[in-house]
Protein backbone atom coordinates (compact mmCIF):
# COMPACT_ATOMS: atom_id res chain seq x y z
CA UNK A 1 0.00 0.00 0.00
CA UNK A 2 1.28 3.45 -0.92
CA UNK A 3 -1.40 6.17 -1.28
CA UNK A 4 -3.16 7.84 1.25
CA UNK A 5 -6.23 7.52 -1.07
CA UNK A 6 -5.51 3.24 -0.90
CA UNK A 7 -5.69 4.00 2.91
CA UNK A 8 -9.22 5.63 2.59
CA UNK A 9 -10.28 2.90 0.43
CA UNK A 10 -9.17 0.02 2.69
CA UNK A 11 -11.22 1.66 5.34
CA UNK A 12 -13.74 1.88 3.44
CA UNK A 13 -13.67 -1.89 2.40
CA UNK A 14 -13.46 -2.75 5.93
CA UNK A 15 -16.18 -0.51 7.63
CA UNK A 16 -18.56 -2.25 4.65
CA UNK A 17 -17.61 -5.94 6.17
CA UNK A 18 -19.12 -4.34 9.79
CA UNK A 19 -21.78 -6.90 10.57
CA UNK A 20 -25.47 -5.59 11.63
CA UNK A 21 -26.07 -5.84 15.49
CA UNK A 22 -29.17 -5.62 17.30
CA UNK A 23 -27.59 -2.64 19.82
CA UNK A 24 -30.90 -2.17 21.60
CA UNK A 25 -30.65 -5.20 23.75
CA UNK A 26 -26.86 -5.08 24.17
CA UNK A 27 -27.44 -1.56 25.88
CA UNK A 28 -29.94 -2.46 28.01
CA UNK A 29 -27.70 -5.67 29.75
CA UNK A 30 -25.24 -2.93 30.45
CA UNK A 31 -27.94 -0.53 32.01
CA UNK A 32 -28.50 -3.54 34.42
CA UNK A 33 -24.68 -4.13 34.36
CA UNK A 34 -24.38 -0.42 35.50
CA UNK A 35 -26.83 -0.49 38.27
CA UNK A 36 -25.20 -4.04 39.92
CA UNK A 37 -21.72 -2.47 40.04
CA UNK A 38 -23.12 0.68 41.83
CA UNK A 39 -24.74 -1.29 44.49
CA UNK A 40 -20.67 -3.25 44.62
CA UNK A 41 -19.27 0.11 44.74
CA UNK A 42 -21.42 1.15 47.07
CA UNK A 43 -20.67 -1.84 49.52
CA UNK A 44 -17.31 -1.31 48.86
CA UNK A 45 -16.84 1.83 50.15
CA UNK A 46 -19.36 1.18 53.08
CA UNK A 47 -16.26 -1.32 54.18
CA UNK A 48 -13.87 1.34 54.08
CA UNK A 49 -16.01 3.41 56.51
CA UNK A 50 -16.46 0.84 58.85
CA UNK A 51 -13.15 -1.33 58.39
CA UNK A 52 -11.04 1.17 57.42
CA UNK A 53 -9.25 -1.43 54.95
CA UNK A 54 -12.20 -3.10 53.87
CA UNK A 55 -12.28 -2.67 50.20
CA UNK A 56 -8.93 -4.25 49.61
CA UNK A 57 -10.19 -7.21 51.01
CA UNK A 58 -12.77 -7.70 49.04
CA UNK A 59 -11.24 -6.50 45.77
CA UNK A 60 -7.65 -7.13 45.55
CA UNK A 61 -5.81 -5.61 42.27
CA UNK A 62 -3.68 -7.44 39.98
CA UNK A 63 0.02 -7.43 41.09
CA UNK A 64 2.25 -5.68 39.17
CA UNK A 65 5.59 -6.60 37.81
CA UNK A 66 8.85 -4.79 39.62
CA UNK A 67 9.02 -1.74 37.49
CA UNK A 68 12.10 0.53 37.18
CA UNK A 69 12.30 3.85 37.25
CA UNK A 70 15.52 5.21 36.53
CA UNK A 71 14.61 8.05 34.98
CA UNK A 72 16.97 11.06 36.15
CA UNK A 73 15.21 14.33 37.61
CA UNK A 74 17.54 16.30 35.48
CA UNK A 75 17.00 17.62 31.82
CA UNK A 76 18.35 15.84 28.66
CA UNK A 77 20.78 19.19 28.53
CA UNK A 78 22.31 18.19 31.95
CA UNK A 79 23.14 14.88 31.07
CA UNK A 80 23.92 14.84 27.56
CA UNK A 81 24.76 19.23 27.36
CA UNK A 82 26.84 17.92 24.14
CA UNK A 83 24.38 16.47 22.21
CA UNK A 84 21.83 19.10 22.52
CA UNK A 85 22.23 22.23 19.75
CA UNK A 86 19.85 24.57 18.03
CA UNK A 87 20.07 24.81 14.28
CA UNK A 88 18.56 27.62 12.52
CA UNK A 89 14.40 26.60 11.91
CA UNK A 90 15.02 26.38 7.87
CA UNK A 91 16.96 23.04 8.50
CA UNK A 92 15.24 19.60 9.18
CA UNK A 93 17.66 17.17 10.42
CA UNK A 94 17.98 13.83 8.52
CA UNK A 95 20.74 12.24 10.34
CA UNK A 96 23.73 11.80 12.57
CA UNK A 97 26.64 11.85 10.86
CA UNK A 98 29.20 12.16 14.38
CA UNK A 99 29.69 13.96 17.19
CA UNK A 100 30.06 17.30 15.63
CA UNK A 101 28.44 16.82 12.52
CA UNK A 102 24.53 16.08 11.55
CA UNK A 103 22.93 15.85 7.75
CA UNK A 104 20.11 18.51 7.62
CA UNK A 105 17.97 19.13 4.70
CA UNK A 106 17.65 22.51 3.86
CA UNK A 107 14.56 24.60 2.42
CA UNK A 108 14.11 24.58 -0.86
CA UNK A 109 15.86 21.42 -1.87
CA UNK A 110 19.29 20.79 -0.93
CA UNK A 111 20.92 18.27 1.93
CA UNK A 112 23.74 19.95 3.88
CA UNK A 113 26.05 19.11 6.83
CA UNK A 114 25.55 21.34 9.74
CA UNK A 115 28.87 21.44 11.78
CA UNK A 116 27.65 21.80 15.39
CA UNK A 117 31.27 23.67 16.23
CA UNK A 118 31.39 26.25 13.67
CA UNK A 119 27.50 26.48 13.27
CA UNK A 120 27.77 26.26 9.91
CA UNK A 121 26.52 24.02 7.42
CA UNK A 122 28.03 22.77 3.66
CA UNK A 123 25.74 22.21 1.07
CA UNK A 124 26.40 18.07 -0.40
CA UNK A 125 23.53 17.94 -2.62
CA UNK A 126 21.08 20.08 -4.49
CA UNK A 127 18.11 17.87 -4.86
CA UNK A 128 15.50 17.27 -8.00
CA UNK A 129 12.89 15.01 -6.07
CA UNK A 130 12.25 14.90 -2.25
CA UNK A 131 14.33 12.43 -0.69
CA UNK A 132 12.44 9.53 0.94
CA UNK A 133 14.86 7.34 2.97
CA UNK A 134 18.36 8.64 3.99
CA UNK A 135 21.69 6.76 4.74
CA UNK A 136 24.78 8.44 5.74
CA UNK A 137 28.17 7.80 7.14
CA UNK A 138 31.54 9.86 7.38
CA UNK A 139 32.17 9.23 3.65
CA UNK A 140 28.81 9.63 2.00
CA UNK A 141 25.52 10.42 1.85
CA UNK A 142 22.93 7.98 -0.07
CA UNK A 143 18.93 8.70 -0.70
CA UNK A 144 16.07 6.91 -2.32
CA UNK A 145 13.92 9.11 -4.72
CA UNK A 146 11.32 7.82 -7.09
CA UNK A 147 12.72 4.48 -7.20
CA UNK A 148 16.46 5.38 -7.60
CA UNK A 149 19.01 5.89 -5.13
CA UNK A 150 21.49 9.19 -4.98
CA UNK A 151 24.60 8.82 -3.84
CA UNK A 152 26.84 12.37 -3.10
CA UNK A 153 29.96 12.50 -0.74
CA UNK A 154 29.55 13.91 2.28
CA UNK A 155 32.67 16.28 1.28
CA UNK A 156 31.24 17.05 -1.85
CA UNK A 157 29.73 20.36 -3.50
CA UNK A 158 26.20 19.78 -4.77
CA UNK A 159 27.00 16.61 -7.18
CA UNK A 160 25.25 13.87 -6.72
CA UNK A 161 24.51 11.12 -8.88
CA UNK A 162 21.98 9.40 -9.36
CA UNK A 163 22.23 4.20 -9.59
CA UNK A 164 19.62 2.01 -9.94
CA UNK A 165 16.86 1.59 -10.37
CA UNK A 166 16.23 -0.34 -7.11
CA UNK A 167 14.23 -3.62 -7.31
CA UNK A 168 11.79 -4.44 -4.90
CA UNK A 169 8.51 -3.51 -3.62
CA UNK A 170 7.77 -0.52 -1.30
CA UNK A 171 11.67 0.04 -0.38
CA UNK A 172 11.61 1.33 3.12
CA UNK A 173 15.55 1.25 4.29
CA UNK A 174 18.38 2.34 3.02
CA UNK A 175 22.35 1.79 4.06
CA UNK A 176 25.68 2.40 3.15
CA UNK A 177 27.69 -0.96 3.04
CA UNK A 178 31.56 0.48 2.07
CA UNK A 179 31.28 0.81 -1.47
CA UNK A 180 27.79 -0.59 -2.02
CA UNK A 181 24.31 0.86 -1.37
CA UNK A 182 22.01 -1.71 0.33
CA UNK A 183 18.11 -1.18 0.74
CA UNK A 184 14.68 -3.57 1.80
CA UNK A 185 11.70 -3.86 1.44
CA UNK A 186 9.02 -5.10 3.95
CA UNK A 187 8.54 -8.23 2.29
CA UNK A 188 11.39 -8.13 -0.58
CA UNK A 189 14.51 -9.07 1.10
CA UNK A 190 17.55 -7.09 1.31
CA UNK A 191 19.15 -6.15 -1.97
CA UNK A 192 22.21 -3.95 -2.89
CA UNK A 193 24.13 -2.31 -6.07
CA UNK A 194 27.75 -0.80 -6.10
CA UNK A 195 27.74 2.78 -4.81
CA UNK A 196 28.68 3.15 -8.99
CA UNK A 197 25.65 1.53 -10.08
CA UNK A 198 25.63 -1.65 -11.87
CA UNK A 199 23.05 -4.97 -11.87
CA UNK A 200 21.32 -4.69 -8.42
CA UNK A 201 21.92 -8.30 -6.29
CA UNK A 202 20.15 -9.97 -3.62
CA UNK A 203 22.03 -10.33 -0.62
CA UNK A 204 22.50 -14.00 0.14
CA UNK A 205 20.58 -14.99 2.78
CA UNK A 206 18.28 -12.18 3.39
CA UNK A 207 14.85 -13.37 2.11
CA UNK A 208 12.29 -12.33 4.24
CA UNK A 209 14.68 -9.90 6.02
CA UNK A 210 14.51 -6.14 6.41
CA UNK A 211 17.93 -3.81 6.88
CA UNK A 212 18.12 -2.96 10.44
CA UNK A 213 21.76 -0.85 10.79
CA UNK A 214 24.21 -2.54 8.28
CA UNK A 215 25.51 -5.27 8.29
CA UNK A 216 22.44 -6.26 10.65
CA UNK A 217 19.08 -7.30 9.24
CA UNK A 218 16.14 -8.68 11.07
CA UNK A 219 13.08 -10.82 10.06
CA UNK A 220 10.50 -7.91 11.17
CA UNK A 221 6.85 -9.44 10.44
CA UNK A 222 4.45 -6.36 9.16
CA UNK A 223 2.05 -6.39 12.18
CA UNK A 224 4.29 -4.64 14.47
CA UNK A 225 2.89 -6.26 17.64
CA UNK A 226 4.62 -10.27 16.50
CA UNK A 227 7.72 -10.69 17.43
CA UNK A 228 10.93 -11.35 14.62
CA UNK A 229 13.00 -14.49 15.42
CA UNK A 230 16.66 -13.81 14.00
CA UNK A 231 18.81 -11.25 13.33
CA UNK A 232 21.24 -11.97 10.72
CA UNK A 233 24.79 -10.33 9.78
CA UNK A 234 25.06 -9.82 6.04
CA UNK A 235 28.30 -10.05 5.70
CA UNK A 236 29.49 -13.23 7.79
CA UNK A 237 26.17 -14.95 7.37
CA UNK A 238 25.74 -15.72 11.16
CA UNK A 239 22.64 -15.83 12.25
CA UNK A 240 21.69 -15.10 15.89
CA UNK A 241 17.95 -16.50 17.29
CA UNK A 242 15.67 -13.63 19.29
CA UNK A 243 13.96 -15.11 22.18
CA UNK A 244 10.95 -13.03 23.47
CA UNK A 245 11.05 -12.40 27.36
CA UNK A 246 7.76 -14.23 28.71
CA UNK A 247 4.45 -12.01 26.98
CA UNK A 248 6.38 -9.54 25.34
CA UNK A 249 4.92 -8.54 21.95
CA UNK A 250 6.11 -6.52 19.38
CA UNK A 251 9.99 -6.67 19.99
CA UNK A 252 12.02 -4.25 17.74
CA UNK A 253 15.95 -5.34 18.12
CA UNK A 254 19.30 -4.35 17.11
CA UNK A 255 22.14 -6.85 17.35
CA UNK A 256 22.25 -7.05 21.01
CA UNK A 257 19.21 -5.35 22.55
CA UNK A 258 15.53 -5.01 21.92
CA UNK A 259 11.92 -3.17 22.78
CA UNK A 260 8.89 -4.56 23.12
CA UNK A 261 5.65 -4.10 25.14
CA UNK A 262 4.35 -6.22 28.01
CA UNK A 263 0.61 -4.87 27.90
CA UNK A 264 1.02 -1.36 29.03
CA UNK A 265 4.93 -1.42 29.80
CA UNK A 266 7.59 -1.55 27.47
CA UNK A 267 10.05 -3.70 28.10
CA UNK A 268 13.96 -3.84 27.11
CA UNK A 269 15.74 -7.30 26.65
CA UNK A 270 18.81 -8.81 24.95
CA UNK A 271 18.01 -10.42 22.28
CA UNK A 272 18.37 -14.06 24.11
CA UNK A 273 15.32 -12.70 26.12
CA UNK A 274 17.64 -12.20 29.66
CA UNK A 275 18.43 -8.96 31.38
CA UNK A 276 14.60 -7.98 31.04
CA UNK A 277 13.79 -4.65 32.12
CA UNK A 278 10.44 -2.96 32.15
CA UNK A 279 10.54 1.07 31.41
CA UNK A 280 7.13 1.94 31.44
CA UNK A 281 7.26 5.24 30.01
CA UNK A 282 8.64 4.65 26.96
CA UNK A 283 5.26 3.94 26.14
CA UNK A 284 3.88 1.93 23.41
CA UNK A 285 5.39 -0.31 20.40
CA UNK A 286 9.07 0.89 19.46
CA UNK A 287 8.86 1.97 15.77
CA UNK A 288 12.44 0.65 14.81
CA UNK A 289 15.72 -0.28 15.51
CA UNK A 290 18.15 1.11 18.15
CA UNK A 291 20.22 3.58 17.45
CA UNK A 292 24.11 2.23 17.38
CA UNK A 293 22.00 -0.95 18.88
CA UNK A 294 21.98 1.43 22.29
CA UNK A 295 18.88 4.46 21.66
CA UNK A 296 15.45 3.53 22.42
CA UNK A 297 12.62 6.42 21.57
CA UNK A 298 9.07 4.90 21.81
CA UNK A 299 5.91 7.18 21.78
CA UNK A 300 6.52 9.62 24.64
CA UNK A 301 9.06 11.88 25.08
CA UNK A 302 11.95 10.18 26.28
CA UNK A 303 14.97 8.47 24.90
CA UNK A 304 16.25 5.17 26.85
CA UNK A 305 20.08 4.12 27.03
CA UNK A 306 20.84 0.70 26.88
CA UNK A 307 24.18 0.52 27.22
CA UNK A 308 23.82 3.11 30.69
CA UNK A 309 20.03 1.87 31.65
CA UNK A 310 18.55 5.12 31.52
CA UNK A 311 15.31 6.62 30.59
CA UNK A 312 16.51 10.42 29.48
CA UNK A 313 14.04 12.75 29.06
CA UNK A 314 13.26 15.33 26.49
CA UNK A 315 11.33 18.40 26.90
CA UNK A 316 9.40 20.05 23.68
CA UNK A 317 8.39 23.51 23.45
CA UNK A 318 5.03 22.68 22.49
CA UNK A 319 3.76 19.71 23.87
CA UNK A 320 4.03 16.73 21.75
CA UNK A 321 5.54 17.84 18.35
CA UNK A 322 8.78 16.41 17.58
CA UNK A 323 10.68 14.05 14.94
CA UNK A 324 12.75 11.41 14.64
CA UNK A 325 16.03 10.32 12.57
CA UNK A 326 18.71 8.40 12.30
CA UNK A 327 19.90 9.46 15.50
CA UNK A 328 18.39 12.88 16.04
CA UNK A 329 15.50 13.85 17.60
CA UNK A 330 14.16 17.04 17.27
CA UNK A 331 11.64 19.88 17.65
CA UNK A 332 10.72 23.58 16.84
CA UNK A 333 12.00 26.10 19.56
CA UNK A 334 12.02 29.40 19.65
CA UNK A 335 12.43 29.75 15.88
CA UNK A 336 15.27 27.64 15.43
CA UNK A 337 15.07 23.39 15.67
CA UNK A 338 15.94 21.90 18.63
CA UNK A 339 18.08 19.25 17.92
CA UNK A 340 19.29 15.75 20.11
CA UNK A 341 22.49 14.48 18.61
CA UNK A 342 23.05 10.51 19.85
CA UNK A 343 26.06 10.04 18.18
CA UNK A 344 27.81 12.93 20.72
CA UNK A 345 26.29 10.79 23.46
CA UNK A 346 29.39 9.38 25.04
CA UNK A 347 30.25 6.12 26.00
CA UNK A 348 28.15 4.27 28.94
CA UNK A 349 30.24 4.92 32.14
CA UNK B 1 -37.43 11.10 16.47
CA UNK B 2 -38.07 8.30 19.58
CA UNK B 3 -34.20 7.57 20.54
CA UNK B 4 -35.04 3.63 19.76
CA UNK B 5 -35.39 4.67 16.58
CA UNK B 6 -32.70 6.58 15.96
CA UNK B 7 -31.15 3.61 17.10
CA UNK B 8 -32.39 1.28 14.53
CA UNK B 9 -31.62 4.01 11.94
CA UNK B 10 -28.34 4.74 12.56
CA UNK B 11 -27.01 1.74 14.28
CA UNK B 12 -25.46 -0.04 11.28
CA UNK B 13 -23.52 3.20 10.34
CA UNK B 14 -22.20 3.60 14.04
CA UNK B 15 -21.15 0.05 13.83
CA UNK B 16 -19.08 0.71 10.61
CA UNK B 17 -17.42 3.48 12.25
CA UNK B 18 -16.80 1.42 15.56
CA UNK B 19 -15.19 -1.39 13.55
CA UNK B 20 -12.53 1.18 11.73
CA UNK B 21 -11.96 2.68 14.96
CA UNK B 22 -11.90 -0.46 16.81
CA UNK B 23 -10.35 -2.62 14.51
CA UNK B 24 -12.37 -5.30 16.06
CA UNK B 25 -16.27 -6.59 15.24
CA UNK B 26 -16.87 -6.97 19.38
CA UNK B 27 -15.29 -3.87 20.59
CA UNK B 28 -17.31 -1.57 18.13
CA UNK B 29 -20.75 -3.51 19.21
CA UNK B 30 -19.45 -2.46 23.00
CA UNK B 31 -18.04 0.94 22.09
CA UNK B 32 -21.58 2.20 20.16
CA UNK B 33 -23.76 0.75 22.79
CA UNK B 34 -21.57 2.72 25.24
CA UNK B 35 -21.57 6.01 23.16
CA UNK B 36 -25.05 5.07 22.27
CA UNK B 37 -26.11 4.65 26.83
CA UNK B 38 -24.66 8.27 26.98
CA UNK B 39 -26.57 9.76 24.42
CA UNK B 40 -29.87 7.99 25.83
CA UNK B 41 -29.19 10.07 29.02
CA UNK B 42 -29.16 13.26 27.05
CA UNK B 43 -31.60 12.40 24.11
CA UNK B 44 -34.30 14.85 25.46
CA UNK B 45 -31.60 17.56 24.91
CA UNK B 46 -29.54 16.63 21.95
CA UNK B 47 -32.75 15.34 19.50
CA UNK B 48 -33.92 19.26 18.91
CA UNK B 49 -30.41 19.92 17.98
CA UNK B 50 -29.18 19.07 14.26
CA UNK B 51 -26.84 16.54 14.69
CA UNK B 52 -27.05 13.49 17.25
CA UNK B 53 -24.75 11.08 15.33
CA UNK B 54 -21.75 13.84 15.12
CA UNK B 55 -22.46 13.65 19.22
CA UNK B 56 -22.59 9.97 18.94
CA UNK B 57 -19.76 9.85 16.39
CA UNK B 58 -17.89 12.27 18.76
CA UNK B 59 -17.96 10.15 22.48
CA UNK B 60 -16.92 7.18 20.46
CA UNK B 61 -13.72 8.86 19.12
CA UNK B 62 -13.04 10.18 22.38
CA UNK B 63 -14.66 7.23 24.65
CA UNK B 64 -12.22 4.93 22.46
CA UNK B 65 -8.75 6.96 22.77
CA UNK B 66 -9.36 6.59 26.39
CA UNK B 67 -10.75 3.06 26.56
CA UNK B 68 -7.69 0.90 24.66
CA UNK B 69 -4.56 1.13 27.33
CA UNK B 70 -7.19 -0.23 29.62
CA UNK B 71 -8.18 -2.75 27.36
CA UNK B 72 -5.09 -3.28 25.11
CA UNK B 73 -4.18 -7.30 27.13
CA UNK B 74 -7.78 -8.35 26.57
CA UNK B 75 -7.58 -7.06 22.43
CA UNK B 76 -4.16 -8.89 22.48
CA UNK B 77 -5.71 -12.42 23.45
CA UNK B 78 -9.02 -12.08 21.79
CA UNK B 79 -9.62 -13.99 18.44
CA UNK B 80 -12.52 -12.27 17.07
CA UNK B 81 -13.28 -12.68 13.33
CA UNK B 82 -11.39 -10.56 11.26
CA UNK B 83 -13.67 -8.90 8.21
CA UNK B 84 -10.70 -9.73 6.26
CA UNK B 85 -10.08 -12.90 3.96
CA UNK B 86 -6.64 -14.83 4.22
CA UNK B 87 -6.20 -14.74 0.33
CA UNK B 88 -6.99 -10.84 0.59
CA UNK B 89 -3.31 -9.74 1.37
CA UNK B 90 -2.89 -6.37 0.85
CA UNK B 91 -6.44 -5.72 3.17
CA UNK B 92 -4.70 -8.08 5.85
CA UNK B 93 -1.49 -6.08 5.95
CA UNK B 94 -3.24 -2.74 6.20
CA UNK B 95 -5.64 -4.20 8.46
CA UNK B 96 -3.30 -5.82 10.90
CA UNK B 97 -1.21 -2.60 11.07
CA UNK B 98 -4.16 -0.62 11.87
CA UNK B 99 -5.56 -2.66 14.68
CA UNK B 100 -1.52 -2.70 15.96
CA UNK B 101 -1.87 1.16 15.61
CA UNK B 102 -1.84 2.53 19.51
CA UNK B 103 -5.15 4.06 19.82
CA UNK B 104 -5.18 7.88 19.25
CA UNK B 105 -3.32 7.51 15.99
CA UNK B 106 -5.70 4.97 14.64
CA UNK B 107 -8.39 7.83 15.63
CA UNK B 108 -6.82 10.06 13.66
CA UNK B 109 -6.55 8.23 10.82
CA UNK B 110 -9.97 7.02 10.48
CA UNK B 111 -11.05 10.48 11.28
CA UNK B 112 -8.96 11.91 8.08
CA UNK B 113 -9.60 9.55 6.13
CA UNK B 114 -13.16 7.07 6.80
CA UNK B 115 -14.66 9.95 7.87
CA UNK B 116 -12.87 13.14 5.95
CA UNK B 117 -12.44 15.73 8.29
CA UNK B 118 -10.04 18.41 8.31
CA UNK B 119 -7.49 18.37 11.01
CA UNK B 120 -9.05 21.18 12.88
CA UNK B 121 -11.87 19.73 12.75
CA UNK B 122 -10.00 16.22 14.58
CA UNK B 123 -8.43 18.12 17.00
CA UNK B 124 -11.60 19.75 17.98
CA UNK B 125 -13.21 16.26 17.96
CA UNK B 126 -10.42 14.15 20.31
CA UNK B 127 -9.36 17.56 22.42
CA UNK B 128 -5.85 17.86 21.15
CA UNK B 129 -3.71 20.50 19.08
CA UNK B 130 -3.51 20.09 15.38
CA UNK B 131 0.13 20.09 15.81
CA UNK B 132 -0.15 16.30 17.41
CA UNK B 133 -3.12 15.25 14.87
CA UNK B 134 -0.05 15.98 12.21
CA UNK B 135 2.28 13.89 14.66
CA UNK B 136 -0.09 11.71 15.44
CA UNK B 137 -1.34 10.89 11.83
CA UNK B 138 2.37 11.45 10.38
CA UNK B 139 3.45 8.58 12.69
CA UNK B 140 0.50 6.53 12.20
CA UNK B 141 1.37 6.53 8.43
CA UNK B 142 4.92 5.92 8.58
CA UNK B 143 4.25 3.05 10.45
CA UNK B 144 1.58 1.24 7.87
CA UNK B 145 4.46 2.71 5.58
CA UNK B 146 2.50 5.05 3.50
CA UNK B 147 4.06 7.36 1.71
CA UNK B 148 1.62 10.39 2.44
CA UNK B 149 4.78 13.12 1.27
CA UNK B 150 7.59 12.74 0.76
CA UNK B 151 10.17 14.07 3.84
CA UNK B 152 10.13 17.77 2.72
CA UNK B 153 6.04 17.78 2.94
CA UNK B 154 5.64 16.72 6.24
CA UNK B 155 7.46 18.94 8.56
CA UNK B 156 4.82 21.02 9.95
Amino acid sequence: MKTEEELAKALRTIAERAQDVDLLPGMAAKRRHRRQRRVRVLLASVCVAVLGWGALVVWPTRPRPTVGTTTPDKTIEQIWPQAVLTVPGRYRPLAAISATQVLVLAEPGTIEVYDVTTRRSRVVATLLQAPQSVAVDVERVAWLAEGYVWVAPVRGSGQARRVGPVKGEAVDRIALAGDHVAWSSPLGGVWRMSIDGGVPEMVAKSKGLQLAAWPWAIDEPLDIRTNPTRVVNLETGRTAAITAARGVEGLRCGPTWCLGARGDDSVVQRIDGSQVRVRRLLHGYPSAYPYQDRFFTGAAMVVYDAHADVLVPFHTANGERWSVGQGVIFWPQNGGVRVVNLAAVPPAQ
Amino acid sequence: MEFEDFVRARGPALLRYGLVLTGNADDAADLVQEALLKLSSSWRRVRNKDDPEGYVRTIMARQHVSWWRRRRKEQLTDEVPAPVREDEHDLKDVWQRLRALPSKQRAVLVLRYYEDLADDEIAAILGISQATVRSQASRALATLRVRAQALIGRWG
